[in-house]
């Protein structure tokens, strides 16, 4: 396939053949054509699809002019698609409520604005919280059952064991049958001045503080006495 | 058309709008009555098959409900196939969403010159037709509004929202390709 090398000539051959030329350059636009052969067989495929153009519809005018807004009157309000008559093909003009597109038609309003689902939102949001309170004042936490040990230890009331969490267990569940409730020897001594203790007292409580790292709270009950067997027998 | 034809059509437009605003509705349809062929030509080169009477009225409808917006720096019928352009693109969107209706295809664009085919009968015109059928859209748009309508670029630019730049680039890769099909 040979090309032309004169693209600005190449360009102007649809114009040369819609007739878009001026006199002159279409002078020089032929002249070129009979010289050369690319520009020669371009024009003629062009030619052939400009024949090709299809032939026009006729179209109904008076319908047409019909459709379009009042002459003069080109405020919003006449601006929107609404036309009066619509064409029905080869035929005249009939009139037609509203041919407004189901797209441009307004969204009917809300049964419930804005603001109420605000408020039915905060009030939602309020209700969940009380309830999630209220639930967890319910359910026994891991801290709630740790005080509640200690401070029967303290008070050396009986305390039940299955409250105590697993990780606290003293003891080894396959060996040592679990009893729920165990009561609790005398644990603590009486706070005194510590020349009211014995010597036998204070040597077991310095064997307690030695013992204790101070670690965690597992180390700390490690020593719960519990069966019966507990360090502080021979207190007061 | 020459470029002092086209100066003179578009003064004659711009008269005619202006008796419109005037409120004079024979300007109407003398608007309608010059674009109207043009339109209704171009939206076959579109490949719009249906409707054709709908579209062209909807065109001028919605060029005339806008005319403040017209701008003289392009031609009033550059604009209206601006328009036009727009509605039938419109319309293939709204027919895509529609499980019922077929869908437009680039390839049903071969069906789109059978009215022709008593016309040109041969097989290079045959060949010529299937080869503007493989063309991209966009390609194939701006082939045809620059050989059968006789645009320039800026006005086919224009009616299809591109550049200048992008319509002649568009134009030479569909000559080259239409060349290529045929002479395979």
């Amino acid at each position: 396939m040979i090309e032309c090398t004169n693209v600005e000539m190449q360009d102007q051959l649809p114009d040369l053949i819609a007739g878009a030329l001026s006199p002159d350059a279409r002078a020089l636009a032929e002249a070129h054509r009979a010289l050369c052969a690319a520009c020669q067989a371009e024009y003629e495929l062009l030619q052939m699809v400009r024949r090709m153009r299809p032939a026009p519809a006729r179209v109904n005018i008076a319908a047409i002019v019909a459709a379009l807004p009042a002459a003069g009157a080109q405020d919003s309000a006449t601006r929107s698609d609404t036309r009066p008559f619509r064409v029905i093909t080869g035929g005249q003009a009939q009139s037609a409520p509203s041919l407004k597109r189901p797209a441009r038609t307004a969204r009917p309003r809300p049964v419930f604005g804005a603001a109420f689902m605000r408020y039915a939102a905060a009030v939602t949001l309020v209700a969940i919280g009380g309830l999630s309170l209220i639930m967890a004042d319910r359910t026994p936490s891991l801290v709630s059952a740790e005080q509640q040990v200690a401070n029967s230890i303290l008070s050396g009331t009986p305390f039940d064991v299955a409250m105590m969490p697993e990780s606290a267990m003293p003891y080894d569940p396959n060996t040592v049958p679990v009893q729920p409730v165990v009561s609790v020897a005398p644990a603590v001594l009486p706070i005194q001045e510590l020349s009211a203790y014995s010597d036998e007292e204070l040597t077991l409580l310095m064997e307690q503080l030695e013992a204790w790292d101070g670690a965690t709270h597992v180390d700390s009950t490690s020593t719960v006495p519990v069966s019966g067997g507990t360090p502080f027998q021979g207190g007061s | 058309m020459t470029e002092a034809d086209r100066a003179r059509d578009a003064a004659e437009d711009q008269a005619l709008i202006e008796r419109w605003r005037a409120g004079d509705q024979r300007a109407a349809t003398e608007l309608v009555e010059r674009h109207a062929t043009a339109l209704s030509r171009f939206a076959l080169s579109l490949g719009v098959r249906d409707d054709l009477d709908e579209l062209v009225q909807d065109t001028f409808v919605r060029a005339f409900s806008a005319l403040d917006s017209f701008r003289a720096d392009s031609s009033l019928r550059t604009w209206l196939f601006t328009i036009e352009r727009r509605l039938v693109l419109d319309r293939r969107r709204a027919a895509r969403r529609r499980p019922d209706v077929v869908e437009v295809q680039a390839g049903d664009a071969a069906t789109e010159y059978h009215a022709l085919d008593g016309l040109v009968a041969n097989e290079t015109a045959t060949q010529v037709r299937q080869a503007l059928a493989r063309l991209s859209p966009m390609q194939r748009d701006v082939f045809l509004l620059r050989v059968q309508e006789g645009r320039a670029y800026k006005e086919i630019a224009e009616i299809l929202g591109s550049t200048e730049g992008a319509a002649r680039v568009h134009y030479h890769n569909a000559l080259r390709a239409v060349k290529e099909w045929i002479h395979d």
